[in-house]
């Protein structure tokens, strides 16, 4: 196995199947061209395709060598005939292609070669008319082969599920261009297809009801279900999925903007988590060594649970992560302590502990480096005091206050700023007005006058917003819904609010609320927030026998499994707090998470921010 | 009870032939009217039979009791009284003569299918018909000697544009081939022989020179159907074999040997030629090693192993297809030339001479059969069904568990329990005798009861061949119950399509090699809708295809049916069944000239990715996008945005795209992203002035960008006089005035920046924003331009501070920095100046001057602590009076700590004691 790729044998659905079946389509598509060849990715590709498939299986398959899809690539250096491009459907990529294939092809009749190169693109999960249409134009259509690998979801965990689709969110609220949900929506259909029909279906907001209304046309296109609503006969699994939670990110904007706390959440807002990787930089004594390595790349440590001890740790606050690591490391040395006294049954079970030692040495290295970073750096602190102000109901004032700090004392990232100013127009229905225009302009000084579009964007995104007057609705939605809770013990939580020590997820909250009886249909505190809400069945469960298999608990222990799809993106923390919720009880259920990206504040504010180098 | 089936059995050798009569009213007569409710529409013809005397006519039937097609031979002399039919009618018939259709062979036809003569679309009438025959899939298929084939479906109606296959091989013995007609040396194919096997036909034509008439060569083709209904012509591949030449001899007869039965796995042809015969495929020629010809028939055993051949002294030979061992010689004493030489299953031969039988059993034993007037053999996989024109014979070996069943005397375990069962109905006790004689034979016995019932055309004799299966199933638990409803099951399905109605006289071993999939379509082609849908339900098949021909049936019938009602009735139908697509249907009524009624039917079709395309073909423009955007599918949306901008001009094109938001955001992505020139015209055409004022900016930074605009002026002019045109651009809106005062300033900056750069040229302005210029100036110590640039971009004190503190701490330097701070009271307190200084790693002397001007006594003290001078921390602790803080100060600091600290903490305590 290799150790990118997390082991799902754990999981409650078949994802181990997924992966394997993406793997053999990937083969084929490969074996479908003879010989050595040279594969081209699109950098949006090539991590979550490490996720289903290694360097070693591509080797096997001819592949000799690869290139990330570039400008200024030339494929056609070297002995090898086939070029093969694994790209998304999109018309930047169309044109990249195009015109690498008319420069290889010019310079092989330049050089005379008899032989020429066969070109293919497979597009990835599906290809579109849009992008055949820009290669017919650039004329190069004729003399490619097209298809599709569908790989339409990527298991990045045993309970997580990711399109990797970057700009979800920027595409449809922004561009309100809604192409993407109908990749949400063929991706949910293509688990059906393999899960079963899911019965319940709950949803909240703009896009989770466009969602819904395409999962349910695809399913009578795709014979999930008949014309008279009864579910087809699927797969021997049956039901595998109980209840489908759709949640648009525009319902909950605020949880994505606060700083995660949990050990995963903050990892990925300290160093970034790509792909199931985290990039760790190089530790070093010397102060200007370390700046000499530091330009040089950390080495990558995967982070899933097939990590024993990460698995124990990642859903902690970040708090308890410290105390638990120093108990392990106490364990392991009293045990070492006493080994003379054993037998060697019991020293064999120590050796066998010892493999932890590796990985239990890789996550003290880590905290510490987070630590050092958090917790004992006065500005993240002051960060964190000035957010949890904001969440509590104050320091509106203070808060962009320091956003102008930010901007011109400390010249802090762009994305960071943003995520601040942000989260005090969440919090206060839009950005006081006589700080409104000062941070606009301030924005605009500092960073230059290109990032007018990133404005217009984040302002459409509704992220950011002027303060009109008018009622603030968060007070009460904070009330209804619990958000912010007091006096919680980080170190054993009883609430999800541990995540963010002190305030708990709107989504989370939401998908509680969902899984009620009676959905979220009519739930009156959901109506505060904007955007559709609904319940209904798909199909009609015999209800029949889905209680027996809870009493009888035949199929395990009658857990029912919820499939949560964010549509725009979820964070880790999140994911940390349904997870929680499913280990508290009282639901009795397992979550497995879908989502269209894995994003934190920054991310998702960035995949806002326009690059004209990058049209 | 009746007589034993064995008195009608004949023996051939050791072996049993029966010929059992299957159908009588073959032809004319009495026939039999339609039943009301039948499913089959009124024949044509007024008596719906085919015409007789056979013997006038030239047949070609389908195997699996297919349709049989029928031609006068035009070589006879009309008899007195009869009527002359000058257009050649082929009638198509089921094979117990009931008419399907007809259609005229003499007719013209428009050219134009074939590949090559596509320029001349003339009209130009069909040679003479050298032969016809059924492709598996029920196609007729004509050839006329100019090397055209036509294919018609069983009701007649052309199927195909026709197709010369052998146009394209004109040209190469042709040095001039390209032009079409009468250039000199120019040749002309007469197709001498042709043959029709399941999948296609093979020609034997001839060519000759025009101009001299002489015979240049001959060659052969094989022309293969292609399965799916995309290719216009009905023809997927033509390949030519390899042909013997005129020098070998004469070709007498020509027989096919299908891929799946052939030894190479191929194609190949065998063709009696001279005296001996040469087996062709597209490879090689191979001439065999048998002299005794010229054989005038050839014919293949169903299994492809043997090969019968007659020769012209009536000697019959059967000879293995790798003509390595002689089976069969028999002396037929007839010298002239069969009419027919066939296969009856695959160990004997049928041959025909008008209307005189022979069939020769594999040990050379033969009998004789003789009817009143001329028949027509139709070879099947297990027998031959011998059609004459009153009755339909069909001619087979009698099974093995017939034969032991019914034999005179037989001892069989089969035939003691269809005796045992008689028994039983006679209440005699010889029942049981028999069954005890059986014994552990049972099993075999009732095996060989169902096997029988399945082979019998007799109804009454299945029910009794059934009954003692089942009487022994009682006496015998361990007897799969599944065998006997499966043989059940195929014994109804059989006698249903057996009906004199139906007339697809299929035996057990026909229907299986047929499979009940084939049969089902079978039924549908042949207008037994709802048979078909009977028997596909009972075997378990989808009935989507039966309602789709069925449908499209209607609609070619439905002339005088309004669009309505026909509408509902398909609809009604189809709906009913799950899965299916009426799309298909609705693409058929389009075809059919039927706009309105494809319309009405795409409505209700569910799948939108079929429904769109559809409705663009038939014009449908508006709803078409309309489905489109109703998918979500957004490719699915460009698709239809593409093929409607194609269609109506940009001005229509917008207008309809305008009312429909989410087409135009998507057509305005795809705009953008491709940098459209038509993207400002429809933005303006849609009124959206704020993505024309942003598209303008983003275009105008990307065409000039302000780097290189650095050293090119003309560039730099656009840049500047862009600016300002976004800056109006944006003032068409309200709301942006914002976006517009932010473009002026931009402008503004850029030029600003020359104008510094032009005073200072060794410093890079260009590229930086507000705040990194003023950085610029502050390290350059330009504090003039600093002050216009705060105030021309009103840049706010605390702003201006921040940046100041930290332009310098970057610079580390500290003095300039220390008094700046002494300066004036700064507007963002003194711990910025702090913070930054550390950070950057100021020594301790420069930070200490920073905290002294800290306000707050208690961050004074921690931050003294924090850089170790713990006398002041101390100091400022105890102005705090927080005993803690001192307490933690104190400790920190050992006993280091000074008088003053060590005092105020004492004090402290007192006063707190």
């Amino acid at each position: 196995m290799s150790g990118v790729q997390p082991s799902l044998a754990g999981s409650v659905l078949p994802l181990e199947d997924i992966r394997s079946q993406a793997q053999r389509t990937l083969i084929s598509l490969l074996d479908r061209r003879p010989g050595r060849k040279v594969l081209v990715l699109d950098k949006t590709v090539s991590g979550p395709l490490a996720l289903v498939a290694n360097i070693g299986v591509l080797k096997e398959h001819g592949v000799e060598k690869l290139f990330h899809l570039e400008p200024g690539l030339k494929v056609d250096d070297g002995s090898m005939k086939e070029v093969v491009y694994l790209v998304r459907p999109t018309i930047g990529n169309m044109r990249l292609i195009s015109e690498q294939i008319i420069e290889a092809e010019e310079r092989m009749s330049k050089r005379k070669d008899t032989a020429t190169i066969h070109f293919s693109i497979y597009f990835t999960p599906r290809k579109t008319v849009i992008c055949e249409r820009i290669l017919e134009d650039c004329g190069v259509l004729g003399s490619l082969q097209v298809d599709e690998f569908p790989l339409w979801l990527i298991p990045f965990d045993e309970d997580v599920l990711s399109l990797e689709l970057n700009s979800v969110f920027n595409e449809v609220n922004v561009e309100k261009d809604f192409s993407s949900l109908y990749d949400v929506a063929s991706a949910i259909v293509q688990l059906q297809k393999v899960c079963g029909l899911i019965p319940k279906v709950r949803g909240k907001g703009e896009s989770s009801k466009v969602v819904s209304n395409l999962i349910q046309r695809l399913a009578l296109e795709n014979d999930l279900v008949s014309a008279s609503g009864e579910a087809a006969s699927v797969s021997e699994g049956g039901h595998q999925i109980d209840t489908l939670v759709l949640l648009d990110r525009s319902v909950d904007l605020l949880s994505p903007m606060c700083t995660q706390l949990t050990y995963e959440g903050l990892i990925d807002e300290m160093l970034g988590i790509n792909n199931g990787l985290v990039e760790v930089p190089v530790i070093s004594q010397d102060q200007e060594q370390q700046q000499q390595q530091s330009a040089r790349r950390g080495k990558k440590v995967p982070l899933n649970s097939s990590d024993v001890l990460f698995r124990e740790l990642r859903d902690l606050n970040f708090g308890s992560v410290g105390p638990k690591l120093r108990n392990k490391t106490m364990h392991m040395r009293e045990e070492y302590k006493e080994i003379n006294s054993r037998t060697f049954s019991e020293v064999h079970q120590f050796v066998k502990q010892l493999n932890i030692m590796p990985v239990l040495d890789r996550h003290t290295e880590l905290a510490s480096l987070i630590q050092e970073r958090s917790a004992m750096d006065e500005r993240f602190l002051k960060r964190l005091r000035c957010e949890q102000d904001l969440l509590d109901g104050r320091g509106i004032d203070s808060a962009c206050e320091y956003a102008e700090e930010l901007m011109f004392g400390q010249k802090a990232s762009m994305e960071s700023v943003l995520r601040l100013i942000a989260l005090v127009s969440l919090v206060n229905s839009g950005v006081p007005k006589k700080y409104y225009d000062t941070l606009r302009w301030g924005l605009l000084h500092l960073y230059g006058y290109d990032n007018l579009s990133t404005l217009q964007s984040i302002q459409h995104s509704g992220l950011i917003k002027k303060y009109e007057g008018g009622r603030n609705t968060f007070p009460q939605v904070k009330k209804a819904f619990r958000l912010v809770v007091d006096e919680v013990d980080d170190t054993a939580p009883t609430d999800i609010s541990y995540v963010y020590s002190g305030y708990a997820p709107l989504s989370c909250r939401l998908v509680d609320a969902a899984l009620k009886p009676g959905g979220l249909g009519s739930d009156e505190a959901a109506k505060m927030i904007p955007g559709p809400q609904f319940s209904y069945e798909q199909s009609r469960v015999e209800e029949g026998l889905l209680g027996e298999g809870e009493s009888e608990d035949g199929s395990g222990d009658g857990r029912k499994t919820v499939l949560v799809v964010f549509i725009g993106g979820v964070t880790f923390a999140e994911i940390s707090a349904l997870r929680f919720m499913s280990s508290q009880g009282g639901l009795n259920c397992n979550f497995i998470v879908m989502t269209t990206k894995l994003i934190n504040g920054n991310s998702l504010v960035k995949s806002l921010c326009s690059d004209f180098g990058d049209k | 009870m009746s007589l034993s089936p064995a008195g009608e059995w004949s023996a051939c050798g050791e072996r049993f032939y029966h010929k059992k009569e299957i159908y009588s009213h073959v032809a004319g007569g009495t026939g039999t009217p339609g039943k009301a409710g039948s499913v089959l529409p009124s024949p044509p013809s007024s008596s719906g039979r085919i015409p007789t005397p056979l013997y006038e006519y030239r047949a070609a039937a389908s195997r699996f009791g297919g349709p049989i097609a029928l031609i006068r031979d035009e070589t006879l002399l009309l008899e007195v009284g009869s009527v002359y039919d000058p257009s050649q009618s082929v009638h198509i018939a089921s094979s117990n003569g009931k008419l399907y259709g007809k259609f005229p062979w003499k007719e013209s036809v428009v050219e134009g299918g074939g590949p090559g003569l596509a320029s001349s679309n003339k009209v130009r009438s069909k040679g003479r018909l050298v032969g016809f025959g059924w492709t598996s899939s029920l196609a007729l298929l004509c050839v006329d000697d100019h090397g055209s084939v036509f294919q018609y479906d069983t009701q007649g109606e052309l199927l195909h544009s026709h197709f010369n296959a052998l146009s394209k091989y004109k040209s190469t013995t042709n040095p001039f081939g390209d032009s079409p007609n009468g250039a000199e040396g120019d040749v002309e194919f007469v197709v001498t022989d042709c043959q029709v096997w399941d999948e296609g036909v093979v020609v034997i034509a001839t060519e000759r020179d025009l101009a001299t008439g002489e015979r240049v060569s001959r060659r052969c083709f094989s022309l293969l159907c292609s399965s799916s209904n995309s290719v216009e012509s009905g023809f997927m591949q033509v390949e030519e074999l390899k042909c013997p030449g005129f020098e070998h001899g004469d070709i007498h007869s020509v027989c096919v040997a299908e891929p799946l039965t052939s030894i190479s796995g191929k194609l190949e042809v065998f063709l009696a030629v001279g005296d001996g015969i040469c087996v062709v495929d597209a490879q090689n020629m191979e001439r065999q090693s048998i002299d005794k010809g010229p054989f005038l028939e050839m014919s293949l055993c169903p299994n492809g192993q043997l090969l019968a051949a007659i020769n012209e002294d009536g000697e019959l030979l059967v000879v293995s297809t790798d003509f390595q061992q002689f089976l069969t010689e028999f002396q037929t004493d007839m010298d002239e030339e069969p009419d027919q030489l066939v296969w009856c299953g695959v160990d004997s031969v049928v041959a025909r001479w008008e209307e005189e039988l022979v069939m020769v059993g594999p040990y050379g034993d033969c009998v004789k059969y003789t009817y009143d007037d001329g028949v027509i053999l139709i070879p099947e996989c297990d027998g031959v069904r011998i059609l004459s024109d009153n009755v339909v014979d069909f001619l087979y070996r009698v099974p093995d568990c017939m034969v032991e069943i019914y034999r005179p005397g037989s001892t069989a375990p089969s035939a003691l329990l269809y005796d045992a069962r008689q028994h039983f109905d006679n209440q005699t006790a010889r029942a049981d005798e028999n069954l005890r004689t059986i014994g552990d034979q049972l099993v075999d016995a009732i095996d060989k009861c169902l096997e029988a019932a399945g082979y019998t055309f007799d109804v009454m004799e299945q029910k009794s061949l059934l009954r003692a299966a089942s009487y022994g199933h009682v006496f015998c638990a361990e007897y799969p119950k599944d065998k006997f409803r499966e043989m059940c099951q195929a014994i109804r399905v059989l006698n249903s399509v057996r009906d004199a109605q139906v007339g697809i006289p299929l035996t057990l071993l026909q229907y299986q090699a047929l499979t009940p999939q084939v049969l089902v379509s079978r039924l549908a082609n042949s207008h037994h809708h709802l048979l078909a849908c009977r028997v596909a339900q009972y075997s378990g098949i989808g009935i989507e295809r039966v309602l789709h021909h069925w449908a499209k049936i209607k609609i070619l019938k439905g002339d005088g049916i309004t669009d309505q009602d026909l509408c509902d009735v398909i609809v009604s139908k189809l709906q009913s069944c799950h899965g299916s697509s009426i799309a298909g249907v609705a693409s058929y009524a389009f075809q059919r000239s039927r706009k309105k009624l494809a319309a009405m039917l795409l409505e209700f079709e569910t799948r939108v990715s079929k429904q769109v395309p559809l409705l663009l073909e038939i014009g449908e423009l508006q709803r078409a996008i309309d489905k489109a955007i109703e998918s979500g599918d957004a490719d699915l949306v460009y698709y239809t945005l593409f093929f409607v901008k194609q269609r109506i001009s940009l001005q229509e094109f917008l207008e309809l795209v305008n009312h429909r938001p989410q087409a135009s955001s998507l057509f305005i992505s795809y705009c953008k992203k491709t940098e459209s020139d038509s993207l400002k015209t429809v933005l303006q055409s849609m009124g959206k002035h704020e993505d024309i004022a942003s598209t303008t900016f983003a275009e105008i930074l990307s065409e000039n960008n302000p780097i290189e605009a650095n050293d090119d002026p003309n560039k730099f002019a656009n840049l500047v006089s862009g600016l300002q045109r976004t800056a109006d651009l944006y003032t068409f809106t309200k709301e942006h005035a914002f976006e517009s005062r932010a473009c002026i300033e931009y402008a503004k900056l850029l030029k600003t920046q020359r104008k510094l750069q032009d005073t200072s040229s060794h410093t890079q302005y260009t590229g930086l924003s507000v705040a990194e210029s003023m950085s610029q100036c502050i390290m350059l110590g330009n504090a003039r331009a600093l002050t216009q640039l705060k105030s021309d971009f009103k840049i706010t004190d605390r702003q201006f501070w921040f940046l100041k503190i930290r332009t310098l701490s970057n610079a580390h330097d500290w003095n300039t920095l220390a008094d700046f701070a002494q300066e004036k009271k700064s507007p963002v307190g003194y711990l910025p100046f702090y913070e930054a200084a550390k950070e950057k790693g100021a020594p301790n002397a420069v930070l200490a001057t920073f905290i002294r001007k800290i306000g707050d006594a208690r961050s004074r003290a921690e931050k003294f602590a924090a850089i170790g001078l713990v006398n002041e921390a101390a100091e400022a602790a105890a102005a705090t009076k927080d005993q803690d803080l001192l307490t933690r100060i104190r400790d920190m600091a050992g006993t280091s700590v000074n008088s003053i600290a060590n005092n105020a903490i004492g004090q402290l305590r007192g006063k707190f004691a």
